[in-house]
């Protein structure tokens, strides 16, 4: 394609966009909304799944010893946590510690126990591990060493976490595509009524001998600058928002916590690529709907 | 450079023919008036030659294209040989004088600085170029329709087609228009010319093509808008 042709077809777009000022606006608007909805279900998509990991591998494994289990067994064990790649770290609990936590969890109450011989407790290994889908191989590995008396883990908070990321990964496809969906249809109706209203015009264009393509490329740039100039928009409103919902969640909040969010910065160019790249395309594509239909030599 | 053979057309299965049967040829530089009655089928001559519409019978040459099988695609180059001018004027109202003729060298890809040599010597050729800044709504009807044919000329198309170009017109205008279809003929371009305008068609004198039902029934060269009632010896 001649280089003139395609500068003319860039101009013919930017003249569209401010041709009609309250069409390409209500047209920007929408896409703005759109990608601010999806923009935030992307940061919550991620913060859910960053908190359902890191609270996922937060269930301790409770490894308890046998009372009258030997010195040389516990290091056996301790040698293997400590080398077990499945492990993401672990800690001995020796009987006086869990004296202690009991009396701890007592409180008030704590001089029932006063009497109490610690040595009578048995020891303890607190495990967590990188990934809980690996809680199965983990426990048929260490029931082989001698010494344990029982493993504890909570299967029941694992598949629920397990089962709550897959619910919300499924939400979010489902909401993600609802509103691509809506943002091409509304970008489809958007360019539907610039072409509507510049068809005089088109109708001349085809008589002077221009192609499809001549006329179709600048109402499809037209879409896809709408796209981009409302996913700049909206990612600049959910950084902000994200960053004003971070310092009010947090608060005193570690970041090393559990429930602590993903910090913006995160976040903020992945949202940024996700915006721009879903905005240009369902600009492109909700116009090349319309064009399509309404444009024919 | 035009030819129709044996073409029919219908505008849908139902409708009768626009166009049953025709066959005219017409010569690269000639100025042929098409005329006939409101529905008679010449309008449909000129949608044809511009692929508007499409012929189910026949075939139409035009230049060194055969436009029965011609694909979507090479419709646009087809009209780019043509020059058309329309009763209408079909001029942009918001763009100036000087945009309305340069959007059609836009078109075809035309570099600035040719678009900026080439647009006033043709507005100067239809008598407008002191107008160039002015918009289609401060002209009058004539004017307009000298942009019209200053945009259909621009890109020097081999045939220009006018579809009632005086139609809106008073008849000192229309005469300005038909001197300067005469003068864009003069340099070689073929100009076919559909109207209604008796006065005009028996002032020019040109060849003159009737179309009534759909059907050539008169192709006389030098002709006028009626038959000629010649005296009984010529005949002979």
């Amino acid at each position: 394609m001649h280089s003139n042709v395609i500068k003319n077809m860039i101009k013919e777009a930017f003249r569209g966009i401010s041709r009609h000022p309250m069409i390409t606006f209500a047209s920007i608007t929408t896409v703005t909304l759109m990608l601010i909805i999806l923009g935030s279900f992307m940061a919550f998509t991620f913060n859910a799944n960053f908190i359902i990991d890191k609270v996922g591998t937060e269930p301790p494994i409770e490894i308890w010893m046998r009372e009258d289990v030997p010195q040389a067994q516990l290091e056996d064990l301790d040698k293997e946590l400590e080398s077990n790649p499945l492990v993401k770290n672990y800690k001995l609990l020796s009987p006086q510690e869990h004296y202690d936590n009991y009396r701890d969890i007592l409180g008030d109450d704590a001089s029932l126990i006063d009497s109490f011989d610690p040595a009578l407790l048995p020891y303890s290994f607190t495990v967590q591990l990188n990934d809980p889908d690996t809680v199965d191989a983990f426990k048929e590995k260490i029931r082989t060493y001698p010494g344990i008396d029982n493993i504890e883990y909570s299967q029941v908070v694992i598949d629920f976490l397990n089962q709550a990321s897959k619910i919300v990964n499924i939400a979010s496809l489902i909401s993600v595509t609802v509103l691509l969906l809506v943002s091409l249809l509304i970008i489809s109706n958007m360019v539907r009524i610039s072409i509507l209203a510049r068809s005089e015009e088109v109708a001349i264009m085809k008589y002077v001998g221009a192609t499809n393509s001549y006329i179709r490329v600048p109402y499809l740039l037209e879409g896809a600058f709408t796209g981009i100039i409302g996913s700049l928009t909206a990612w600049v409103v959910v950084v902000i928002l994200y960053n004003r919902i971070y310092d009010l969640a947090m608060g005193d909040t570690p970041v090393s916590s559990a429930l602590a969010l993903l910090p913006l910065e995160n976040l903020t160019w992945i949202i940024l690529l996700v915006l721009f790249l879903t905005g240009t395309l369902v600009g492109a594509v909700g116009s090349g709907i319309s064009v399509r239909k309404h444009v024919n030599v | 450079m035009i030819d129709f053979q044996n073409v029919s057309m219908a505008y849908s299965n139902k409708a009768p023919l626009a166009l049953n049967d025709v066959s005219l040829h017409i010569d690269q530089g000639e100025f042929v008036f098409i005329i006939g009655p409101s529905g008679s089928g010449k309008s449909t001559v000129i949608k044809l030659l511009s692929c508007e519409e499409r012929f189910q019978e026949g075939e139409i040459v035009l230049g060194d294209k055969a436009l029965a099988r011609i694909k979507p695609r090479a419709i646009p180059y087809v009209r780019r040989n043509l020059g058309m001018i329309f009763q209408d004027f079909r001029l942009i109202d918001s763009k100036t004088v000087f945009e309305n003729v340069a959007f059609a060298m836009e078109i075809v890809g035309a570099s600035k600085s040719k678009i900026r040599r080439q647009v006033p010597i043709v507005l100067s050729t239809v008598g407008l170029r002191s107008k160039m800044k002015a918009k289609p709504s401060e002209l009058s009807g004539g004017e307009q329709q000298r942009v019209a044919i200053a945009r259909a000329i621009v890109n020097n198309p081999k045939v220009l087609l006018a579809d009632e170009p005086t139609g809106n017109l008073d008849p000192d205008n229309s005469e300005q228009i038909m001197a300067l279809l005469q003068e864009i003929n003069k340099e070689g371009t073929t100009v076919v010319v559909c109207t209604h305008d008796r006065d005009l068609v028996d002032k020019m004198r040109q060849r003159v093509i009737e179309i009534k039902d759909g059907m050539v029934i008169r192709d006389e060269l030098q002709g006028s808008y009626s038959y000629c009632i010649l005296p009984e010896e010529t005949r002979e």
